[in-house]
């Protein structure tokens, strides 16, 4: 994989073997916490400690929480419609993405959503999660992990990118 | 012509109720979270209180190494404003009353 920064103020994922190419267009499934109550859990974290206050809880539920999913599905709707440019070659062995700058903060709440969903679903310890450097896999699991610290190179990436700091990236305009 | 003050005595004025006074202030609190990396909570704190990068720093590496940091104290309805900026970026945030 190349990055490079686009001539349209983008930044651009060249060369994408397939494998990675299959990792990024499992973000909004990946990051869907449907079925586990722990990852559900986890996006919806209480409001409050060491207080019980019924009447406030019983109104985050009502109006703060659906607007909460609402803002975690719009950001996993733009990352998924820059996918369709990934996803419309699949016979192409290196594929290409494209994310305009103004998509960034939606991917990387969207990446950051996935990995949560993830490290909940496979029940990941602090120290699995300080593994970086998973290169081989031989369970759904360990993809899992690979999976995550993909989306986490990523998501570093685009961080960086919104601030201005990619110099030593020294990135070519593509 | 002058006018006699009643002295007042301070130890009355500064004893007030933390139970019921509505001006106890509220902190919202930024627990640990492994997945969260570092500059992504340092990148929240920088847009959701304009934290200067050294600030945001700061309170990153409280969260991380002591698993808690008090980031913003004030009146109530701003900490649920920002408890719900800090849940939408998915950190673990959460408000308490000070006087806990």
């Amino acid at each position: 994989m190349e990055v490079s920064l686009g001539t349209q103020g983008s930044l651009v994922l060249n060369r994408l073997d397939p494998f990675l190419t299959e990792i990024l267009r499992q973000i909004p499934d990946a990051a869907n916490p449907a079925g586990d109550a722990n990852a559900l859990a986890r996006l919806s974290p209480p409001p409050i400690v060491g207080e019980v206050d019924d009447e406030f809880l019983q109104d985050w539920e009502d109006y703060v929480k659906p607007e909460l999913q609402a803002l975690f599905s719009e950001a996993l709707s733009v990352v998924s419609q820059d996918l369709l440019g990934l996803m419309n070659h699949p016979t192409n062995a290196r594929n290409r993405l494209e994310i305009p700058l103004e998509h960034a903060d939606a991917w990387i709440n969207a990446l950051n959503q996935a990995r949560i969903v993830l490290a909940e679903r496979h029940r990941f310890t602090e120290d699995e999660l300080g593994k970086c450097g998973i290169l081989c896999f031989e369970s759904r699991r360990d993809l899992a992990l690979v999976q995550m610290n993909f989306y986490a190179m990523i998501q570093e990436m685009l961080i960086r990118w919104i601030s201005d700091d990619l110099e030593d990236l020294e990135l070519e305009e593509s | 012509m002058a006018v006699d003050f009643p002295e007042i005595e301070m130890d009355e004025l500064v004893d007030t109720d933390s139970e019921t006074g509505l001006d106890v202030p509220w902190n919202v609190v930024v627990f640990n979270d492994p997945v969260n990396l570092m500059s992504y909570v340092t990148m929240v704190f920088e847009k959701v209180f304009a934290y200067g990068k050294e600030r945001s720093e700061k309170h990153m590496m409280e969260v991380h190494e002591l698993g808690r940091s008090i980031v913003w104290s004030g009146v109530r309805e701003k900490a649920e404003y920002y408890v719900e900026r800090l849940h939408s970026f998915q950190l673990l945030a959460a408000m308490e009353h000070q006087s806990r």
